[in-house]
């Protein structure tokens, strides 16, 4: 006599299918209990896992208030029941997803003994309606319940591929922790930073450097009004200097001096003390700018010429 | 016998090469006894209370003092209080379990009873229930134990595995059969303990890993030792608290050849008794056929049954009813009439409108009448009054 218990299964035929009928049951009403194709025995193994995991200890459970769930990577639906329980059923189906694949794995009581293959793997193909109806076709004489969330699970994993597949086309932005020690650390170093750079100070030193080099011999900024007197000041000092110049000159025939003359003189490097800005910019300027190691300016934009003074001069020359 | 002709067979593997069957084994009875839970349980912590050492709380302790009650009439707790003056301890209470240097509630005795007797049988029923659940792999994995890989459960591996001396060797052949994902395990979770036993010379935690059990040890022990994890047995001596730790069943094991097949006679059959323990014979079930679902349901009970009688509707579970107002199905099966009422209503409301639509309009029509001859009556007074009239006619007159 043979006494049922977890390993007798073994020995039984397998597998089952619909015309052979159970010993213990009319057919109707294995029907009703959803139960066709198993055998005592397989029941009687379900029963004694399900006794010894479901109520007790189970390392995949995980408890919370409300529910209790399954961390079983095979299980249908994530949720520690006892249908969805991939431990407690003999005949177990799931659909997982490996790199962007759909795949049904399936698990019967044969091959739980050899936990290497215990997973018959069957890859789903790309397009919706095939995959359902190659679940329909493999899962044919698994319960009702499996087939229904098997195809639930595709639809879901199908949906989240698509949502991955859309989110890699657009760039997502990247969350950066904001470390509030950092933060408040970084900015007062910046502050300080700041203070102790002085930078006004070091620029307001550089300028006087750069005064005291003589790199800005004439460059000043001044009032306008004051730029005037300063000039009518300088017009009269050269008045005085051409008056003293003239009279050296006795007994010659006066010469007009012609712009070009001028121009002449000023080449040959007598040019008179003219406030002239174009002057100011000289060879030794841009020395002094390398001296000091800054970058050459260019000319300026205005110039101011003593015309006026000239024509007084011509003038009085002509008289 | 016809046990023994239908047991199933069970593989055999080398220790190195490649995984493939070299032999192949008749499974023992044990693995199908039955399973108990219950009997595992109340066994295991029965059994774990064996290795406890006595403990106890210091005979003196919170007695080492002269305190008496004083009484009544002083406006404090009836409460014994220490003698003398002079000091802060004088006056305060002592002895109760209450109070702050008292002795404790039942003070903890040496002469606790610390052990468990156990009856042999319900020990040797345990450890069988224990060895029949490490075959079942269901069980295993729900005890956390990582076994995916393994070719087959139960493991069985050729002698070879012990007259291994070397460690290196062991993890070698661990790694080769599938079982060091559990080992792994073991190392990654290994954590210092929470609570004093960390300076008890308890300090770490490690999970329980594969357990090898052989027949003769020829260095198989010493090989394994140093792995984190992994326990040696010998089949001989089989403890339940490793083969069922914390009272959980199905540990991982790692049976050699030769000590697989000592099982069938340590533990014996039905038929045939053990060979070691005198007079033992495998448990038996209560119940042959457990699903008793199944029996109620099958047809030799059935028949036999009398007729179920009239649910009565005060006790009977509600009857969830569609409603016939949100499904019109519904409400044709009740009443098949209705559709035909819904038409007549519907052709009531349109010739109603179209009354309806008349009269409204006479209406409209007769106060937009009204409207326009006040206007004109209007009208005709501003153009003249009396008065003027009256005097054209005098002038006319005129």
């Amino acid at each position: 006599m043979i006494f049922p218990s977890s390993y007798s299964i073994r020995s039984k035929w397998w597998p089952p299918t619909p015309e052979t009928p159970s010993t213990c049951l009319s057919l109707r009403e294995s029907q009703l209990l959803g139960n066709e194709n198993k055998d005592e025995d397989e029941n009687v193994y379900e029963f004694i896992i399900w006794s010894c995991v479901g109520e007790n200890f189970c390392c995949f459970k995980a408890k919370t208030k409300l529910e209790t769930f399954c961390r079983n990577r095979y299980n249908l639906s994530g949720i520690c029941r006892r249908k969805l329980c991939p431990l407690a059923n003999s005949q177990y189906a799931t659909v997982l997803e490996h790199r962007g694949k759909c795949l049904l794995y399936m698990k019967t009581i044969e091959r739980i003994h050899t936990p290497n293959k215990m997973w018959e793997k069957i890859v789903l193909p790309d397009k919706y309606s095939d995959a359902l109806k190659m679940i329909d076709e493999k899962l044919q004489y698994f319960p009702k319940m499996t087939i229904n969330k098997a195809k639930q699970r595709l639809t879901r994993i199908r949906q989240y591929l698509m949502r991955m597949r859309r989110m890699k086309l657009t760039v997502q932005p990247k969350l950066v922790r904001v470390n509030k020690k950092v933060e408040r650390r970084e900015r007062k170093r910046e502050n300080r930073a700041l203070e102790v750079a002085k930078i006004e100070k070091s620029i307001n030193n550089e300028l006087v450097d750069r005064l005291k080099s003589g790199l800005y011999d004439g460059f000043y900024n001044f009032d306008q009004e004051e730029f005037e007197q300063m000039l009518d000041k300088i017009g009269a000092k050269y008045e005085e200097e051409e008056e003293e110049k003239e009279k050296e000159k006795t007994g010659g025939s006066t010469f007009v001096i012609d712009e070009e003359a001028e121009n002449e003189m000023e080449a040959w490097g007598k040019s008179p003390k003219i406030w002239d800005m174009e002057d100011l910019v000289d060879d030794n300027y841009d020395k002094k700018m390398k001296k000091l190691k800054k970058r050459k300016k260019g000319k300026p934009k205005f110039e101011i010429e003593f015309e006026q003074e000239v024509n007084q001069q011509q003038q009085r020359e002509k008289n | 016998m016809t046990t023994q002709q239908l047991r199933p067979i069970v593989s055999v593997f080398p220790i190195k090469g490649k995984v493939k069957t070299i032999k192949q084994v008749p499974l023992p009875s044990v693995f199908s006894a039955p399973i108990r839970p219950d009997v595992v349980r109340f066994v295991h912590t029965n059994m774990a209370k064996n290795n406890r050492q006595a403990h106890a709380v210091s005979t003196t302790a919170g007695e080492q003092t002269s305190a008496t009650s004083w009484g009544t009439g002083r406006a404090v707790a009836r409460i014994p209080r220490v003698k003398g003056s002079g000091t802060g301890r004088s006056g305060q209470a002592a002895f109760g379990n209450m109070c702050r240097g008292g002795r404790m509630y039942a003070p903890k005795k040496v002469w606790r009873k610390w052990h468990r007797k156990i009856n042999t049988n319900q020990k040797r029923y345990a450890v069988c229930s224990a060895i029949a659940a490490t075959a079942v792999t269901p069980l295993v994995m729900s005890r956390g134990h990582r076994v995916n890989k393994l070719p087959e459960l139960p493991l069985v591996v050729s002698d070879q595995l012990q007259s291994l001396t070397k460690t290196r060797q062991a993890v070698k052949f661990l790694k080769f059969i599938g079982a060091y994902r559990d080992v792994e395990k073991v190392i990654r979770t290994k954590k210092t303990r929470v609570g004093q036993g960390k300076y008890r010379n308890r300090r770490h935690v490690l999970r329980k890993g594969p357990m090898v059990v052989y027949a003769r040890n020829l260095g198989i022990k010493k090989a394994f030792r140093n792995i984190p994890g992994v326990e040696t047995a010998s089949v001989y001596t089989l403890n339940l608290l490793k083969l069922a730790p914390g009272s959980q069943m199905g540990r991982f094991i790692i049976w050699t050849e030769s000590a697989f097949k000592l099982l069938e006679d340590i533990y014996g059959s039905w038929e045939k008794p053990s060979k070691f323990k005198s007079g033992f014979y495998l448990p038996r079930p209560v119940m042959v056929n457990t699903d008793v679902e199944r029996i109620i349901k099958s047809d030799q009970v059935q028949t036999v049954l009398r007729n179920r009688r009239p649910r009565s509707r005060k006790y009977g579970k509600k009857i969830q009813r569609a409603d016939p107002y949100e499904d019109m199905s519904v409400m044709l099966k009740l009443n098949p009439y209705y559709k035909t009422k819904l038409q007549k209503q519907k052709e009531l409301e349109e010739k109603n409108k179209e009354e309806r639509k008349e009269i409204v309009d006479k209406s409209r029509k007769e106060y937009e009448d009204w409207l326009y001859f006040s206007e004109e009556e209007e009208e005709e007074e501003e153009e003249g009054s009396d008065e003027d009239r009256e005097i054209e006619v005098l002038s006319d007159e005129n």
